[in-house]
Formats: C-alpha cells, structure tokens, sequence
C-alpha cells in the first residue's frame, strides 16, 4: 500500500513516537473522542489504543455506542470531538486521508450489505477493479482464493439473493479482504444470523485471527469473545466501563456495570 | 400416538406433488362451473364475448369503409413529406436496417464471448420467441401491408428485414477486433440515414466529421490496432526488421492517430462534396407516423440522461446545484404541455436571438424532452431514495468515491426498481406527441384529421380512420409495455 508520508508528510509522525502497546505497534488511537447524535451522547470521552494483529472484541448492552464507535474508525460516522489517528493518519476533513483510511480498513456489517444486483464474484471484484484498478482477470483470481478461503467457491456466479445469510456473510468477508486491509471492523457479524450459520461466519473469522490482521469485533457472542480476543472492551452509555484480557474479564470482572452485564447473559 | 403419524408403508413418495394437470373438461369443472352462480357468470361472460367477436368482426371484415385508410395510407405513414423525395425515406430505412442489424450482430457475438467466458449460456431466442415479443408490432405491419395498393411496399419491407438480418449475421462472424469499429460504423450509418431524410445545410459536413475523427481517433489509439498494423503491416514490409518497443509503439500510435482524423476529414468532405447540399427537404417536412416515433424515440434518449443528471443533482450536497435541479423540475412539471409546445413555437424567438431560427421540429422536440425529462427525473429520484443507506456504506467502506458509489451502486438498483414507473412516463410521452398538432406540426393524429379535411372523406369513415390510428398507438404502447417487462425479468436474476 502507499507510504503514508508521501501523502501527508505533517501526519506521519503523528503516533510513530507513541509507545507501542502489549510489543505491537499501534494501529488505531483513538483519544478523546465524542459523538453526539442531536443531544443523545453517544460516544463520551473514548480513549482507546488498538495494536498491530492484535483482536479486539467490542461488548456491551445495546445502545452503548459500539457499533458508533467502529463506524468512527472508518468515517462512516463523524466525530464530534478528539482525534483518531489510523496506521499513522490522522481523521480529518480531509478526504485524502478518510480515502486512505478506507483503503487500510474493511468493514463487515450486520446487515450484509451486499450489491444485489452483482454477482458474488462481481461483489468482490468491484473494490480492487474500480479502486485499486487490478486488472479483471487478476481481481477474479484473487476473488476465487478467498472464496476458497471462506470454503463457498462454488457460488462464484450467484446472486447474493440465492445465497443463505451465512453464506452472504462469508462473502461480505471475502469482498472486505478483497482489498487487502490492514485492519478489519466486524458490526456485530452475525447477528442477523440463524443460529445453525453463526458458527460457519465464527470460524472464518477465527481463521481470519490467525492470520496477524488487526480485527474489531462488535458482537453478543461471547464464547467467540473468549476464544479469540485478545483483549476484550466493556462499553455502556457511551463510555469504556472495562478493558482486560478475555480470561480475567470473564471470571473476575472489576467494574459493577460489567459484572451486572455478564450475569445477564451468561 | 402413533396414529397420528403418516403411514409411509402405504405411501412410497411422500415427497412428490399431487399431480396438478386437468383434462380440459374437468379443468372447466373446476374453474367455470364449480357452482351454479359462477356457472352464470361463464355463460354471461362467453355470450357477451360471441357478440363483441361478431360484431368487431363483420365491422373489420365486412362493414368497415377502409377505402379512407387505404387511400390515403401514404399521408398517415409520412404525412405531408414531398412525394418525389420520398426515395429518401427508402434509403433511409436500409440505412437504419444495416445500423441496427450491424448493432445486434455486435451485441449477440459479444454476449457469446461472456457466455463463453462464464459457463453461463446465454439464452437466444429463436424466430418463434421474437414472433411472439413482437406480435403486436407484426400484427400492426401485416395490416398497414394488406391496406397498400401495390406490391411494391410489401416487399421493400421484407427486403429492410433481409438486409437486417443478413448484416446481423455477418457482423457476428467478424473477429474480435472489429467490434469496436462495429459500433461506430452503425452509429455512422444511423446518423447518416438520418441526413439524407432531413437534408444538409452547409455545416453538416463539419460536425459530421468532428464525430467521424473522434470515433478515427479512438480506433486508431486502441491497443489491438497499434499492435496489428505494427506486426501484419509495417513489418513485413519495412528494411528494419528488429521488434517495435514500447516508446516506438507509442509513437507509432500517435502518429496513426494524426493520420487516421486526417483522413477522416477528408473522406467525410468527399462524401459530402458528391451527395451535394440537400435542401429539398428538411425536418420540418416530417410528419405522420414516421414523426411520431422519431419525435417519441428522441425525446425517450435525451430525456433520460438528462433526468437522471436532474435526479442525482436534486440530491447533491451543493446547495446551488439542488437548487436549479429542483427549480427545473418543478417549473416544467407545473405547466401544461401544450403550454411549452407554444413557448417553444413562438415565444422562444423573443428570448433568443439568433439569425436562422430553429426549425419547427428542434423546437417540438426539445420542449418534449424538457416536459419529459422533469417527470422522469423524479421517477428515478424516487428510485434513488429506495436503495438501502448501507448499500452506500457498503460502497463507502471498500473506499469508492461518491460518483463510484452512485455509477456502480446506487444507480443500477434505482433504475432496475423504476422500471415499470418509468417505461409508464415514456408510454404516456408517445401518446402526448398527438398534442403536436396544437402548434400545427402534422403528427400521426393530425394526419388522420388531415383525412377528413378531404372533399370525400368529411363525414364519413370517421370511425374507421380512428380506429386505424388508435390500433397503432395502441400496438407500439403495448410491445413498449412487454419489453419493460422482459426488461424486468432479466435484471429480476437473482435478486431478492
């Protein structure tokens, strides 16, 4: 991908000098920020540092600003206050750098999203050809191996249309990966999923864990949190309430919120 | 307990449909005499329906005075056309024969190759299926054909149809490399034919051959062409045998770009120089059926791109851009049209002031276009606004810019879900083309008036000449109405 001081030499130094967090470089920083949607406070004073390969998981009531807090990442939403700072770019008004940070980050929503009226194969092709601009043949090579990678080869040539919700998430992954991100954003991945597929979407992005690619992941899928976090975030209200690693979140939560949460659910 | 559950001993094939198909007669037991009511309906519904088939009947076969029509059958199809120039109307129509058949042709090879490439094979249709598309316009050209008076008509007719198919087919046995100049050669050919009905004045030659050196530029500049006269023609015949590289293939590039519009231009005033100014005719000379649908067709193409430039400014995020988008659309669709048609005949000339006005015709057609355009433009804005928020998140995330996200996402969902709103507006702007004759331009309706102004034909045959001219729209509205339909369909793939 491109050398980011090339594009904007003022940012480049921006968090190179900040510690490194648990021996990884950081990937994401975000410090002070907040969102207001009207005078609902939605995201209220974050701080938070993500490192290089490292998986994240993001829980938390709903309503607590998780899936705004990773649509910040990517300028879905726009913050109102604090900065957020990407692989070494800064968020700003600048639409050089929120293009530059789109590249650097894929992003899998619960919803799917996918292009109805493209095939599969076209749904993943679409960002490296109009984007990156790869050639066809390559783009569609490239396509075919995730594919493989998410085990659905076979429905190349379909419309997502036919394809059932697990099967549409893997390709929604696959068109992410697609452009080579450094970082992937999960919002809440299978939640709009029956419950025989959950465990198909769960397993590709495990797989995906292994591979050193720096994952958020918003989710209610805690037995998922606790495999594959590296370190698992507690937000409600708008607010980080508890960070840990997944085995000391889970059997000795400090904060009265989290352990309220978690007696909810589990 | 368990005799509540399905003996599957005495019922091998559980999983297999009953079988749904009927004997003809039980079928009507079932449907039209199931009980004694619905058994009165059918019969009041058949009696009814005998009555109307006789008496249509004996009127189209028996009483019908179609002489009106058939007399003047010349002044329906072109109006008031000059009659000796009428051979240009001929001309034209192999013309546009050739362009479509070369046009086809093309698309058919090229939906091969896909075909080819995917696996997926693409459906062609055989004579019977296109019989049945279009029988509503065979049927029109079967009746036209039996009211004409000589052979002659009959089998111009049929040898436009042979010289279509027979380019088509020879376009689909071109090589790859054709394609390209293919559709050139029939957008050529299609804005030529229509030059030769419409007359040259002395700029023709000019923008025809801005258009002809543009399309020469193009051709000339494309990879495949550079490469081929490099290897099959320079080569060959050239003392230096050692291979072109890539700044020579360059050169060589530009260099064939130069000659190639050069020669465009002069071939193009050539041409021009032998066919001579044709000021015999001109657009304001066309008229009758012919009008119509080259006023309808015109205004379907112009219109379109232009609402759809109206829609998504009416979203944009410049305040002056939706201003003037949104002033535009509620302007035009807030006056009558017949209203424009007198603004565009008459008033326009106190606004603009230029020395050759526009002819009657550019006037018509641009005021239906701008009527049209207004409407079709929130047809698709409501298309726009139907297509998901995260379909452009979506669009936004894999870092596509907005006129990406709008081209490759947005639009394409919009328009395939406004088909059927659309193809409605462009059906009903066919028909508004009769209100032409407000500002005296002698359309297909006005040309049946035209009838009955005649010494022979004021009081009688009114109904015959009406029905004449009501079958004809009727029968162009309702392959318009299938296509969007088939239109529908095929974009239906997959989806939802």
């Amino acid at each position: 991908m491109t050398d980011t001081t090339t594009i904007n030499p003022s940012l480049a130094n921006v968090n190179r000098d900040a510690t490194e967090i648990g021996g990884r470089e950081i990937m994401v920083e975000m410090v002070g920020v907040n969102k207001f949607f009207g005078t609902f406070h939605a995201l209220n004073s974050i701080d938070m540092k993500v490192g290089s390969g490292e998986v994240v998981v993001v829980i938390g009531p709903s309503g607590s600003g998780k899936s705004t807090l990773i649509r910040c990442i990517n300028r879905l939403e726009h913050h109102d206050r604090g900065r957020i700072v990407v692989d070494g770019i800064e968020l700003t008004e600048d639409v050089r750098n929120i293009a530059l940070i789109r590249r650097e980050t894929g992003m899998v929503f619960q919803q799917f999203n996918l292009f109805p009226h493209l095939t599969v194969i076209d749904n993943i092709t679409l960002g490296p050809r109009q984007v990156l601009k790869m050639p066809k043949k390559q783009a569609e090579d490239r396509a075919m191996e995730l594919l493989e990678r998410v085990k659905i080869p076979e429905q190349a040539r379909k419309f997502p249309g036919q394809l059932s919700g697990g099967q549409q998430q893997r390709v929604a992954i696959a068109r992410s990966l697609a452009m080579q991100p450094k970082i992937m954003l999960f919002d809440e991945p299978t939640s709009a999923l029956d419950p025989e597929m959950i465990s198909e979407v769960l397993n590709v992005i495990l797989e995906l864990a292994k591979t050193g690619i720096t994952l958020i992941v918003v989710t209610h899928e805690m037995g998922f949190a606790r495999e594959a976090a590296d370190r698992v975030i507690f937000m409600a209200d708008g607010e980080i309430v508890e960070v840990g690693e997944p085995e000391h979140f889970f059997t000795n939560p400090q904060e009265e919120r989290t352990q309220l949460f978690l007696s909810q659910i589990l | 307990m368990t005799a509540t559950l399905p003996n599957y001993e005495t019922n091998p094939q559980p999983s297999l449909p009953p079988n749904m198909k009927l004997s003809p007669i039980a079928w009507a037991r079932k449907n039209l005499f199931n009980n004694w009511y619905n058994s009165l309906v059918t019969i009041i519904v058949v009696v009814v329906g005998a009555i109307l088939v006789f008496y249509s009947g004996r009127y189209i076969f028996v009483t019908g005075q179609w002489e009106a029509v058939r007399k003047n059958l010349t002044l329906l199809m072109v109006g008031i056309f000059p009659r000796n120039e009428q051979w240009r109307l001929v001309v034209q129509m192999y013309l546009m024969a050739s362009a479509l058949g070369l046009a086809w042709g093309t698309a058919t090879a090229r939906s091969q190759d896909r075909a080819a490439e995917t696996g997926i094979a693409a459906h062609r249709p055989t004579p019977l299926d296109l019989m049945r598309r279009y029988w509503t316009i065979l049927l029109l050209l079967v009746v036209i054909l039996a009211l004409t008076q000589t052979i002659w008509p009959t089998l111009f007719t049929l040898s436009t149809l042979a010289v279509g198919l027979g380019v088509r087919s020879a376009a689909m046995r071109l090589p790859l490399s054709a394609r390209q100049p293919c559709w050139y050669a029939s957008a050529f050919m299609a804005i030529l034919s229509f030059q030769v009905v419409s007359g040259t004045d002395g700029n023709a030659w000019w923008w025809t051959s801005a258009l002809v050196s543009l399309a020469a530029f193009h051709l000339a500049g494309t990879k495949d062409f550079t490469k081929y006269l490099d290897s099959e023609i320079i080569r060959p015949f050239s003392r230096h045998k050692r291979l072109a590289t890539a700044k020579d293939l360059i050169r060589f590039k530009q260099l064939t770009q130069i000659v190639s519009v050069i020669a465009a231009v002069i071939v193009v005033r050539i041409a021009y120089w032998l066919i001579g100014e044709t000021s015999q005719v001109s657009w304001d000379n066309w008229s009758g059926l012919y009008l119509t649908l080259v006023a309808s067709i015109a205004a379907i193409t112009l219109s379109f791109p232009l609402a759809l430039l109206l829609a998504v400014g009416r979203r944009s995020s410049l305040p002056v851009v939706r201003w003037l988008c949104v002033s535009y659309i509620e302007l035009f669709r807030g006056v009558p049209f017949i209203a424009l048609l007198f603004v565009a005949k008459i008033f326009i000339d106190f606004f603009l002031d230029v020395e050759t006005p526009l002819s009657l015709m550019t006037r018509t057609i641009i005021a239906f276009t701008i009527f049209s355009s207004a409407y079709v433009a929130e047809v698709v804005r409501g298309g726009l606004q139907a297509v998901p928020k995260g379909q452009i998140e979506a669009g936004q995330a894999l870092g596509l810019q907005p006129p990406g996200i709008m081209r490759l996402i947005v639009l394409p969902q919009a328009l395939s879900a406004v088909i059927p709103a659309m193809v409605g507006q462009f059906i009903s702007l066919f028909k508004d083309s009769s209100l032409f004759a407000i500002i005296s331009v002698v359309e297909f309706y006005r040309a049946r008036e035209l009838i009955h102004s005649q010494q022979e034909f004021t009081t009688t045959a009114i109904s015959e000449t009406l029905v004449f001219v009501a079958f004809a729209y009727w029968a162009l509205s309702y392959t318009m109405s299938k296509e969007s339909q088939r239109l529908e369909r095929h974009l239906g793939v997959g989806e939802r």
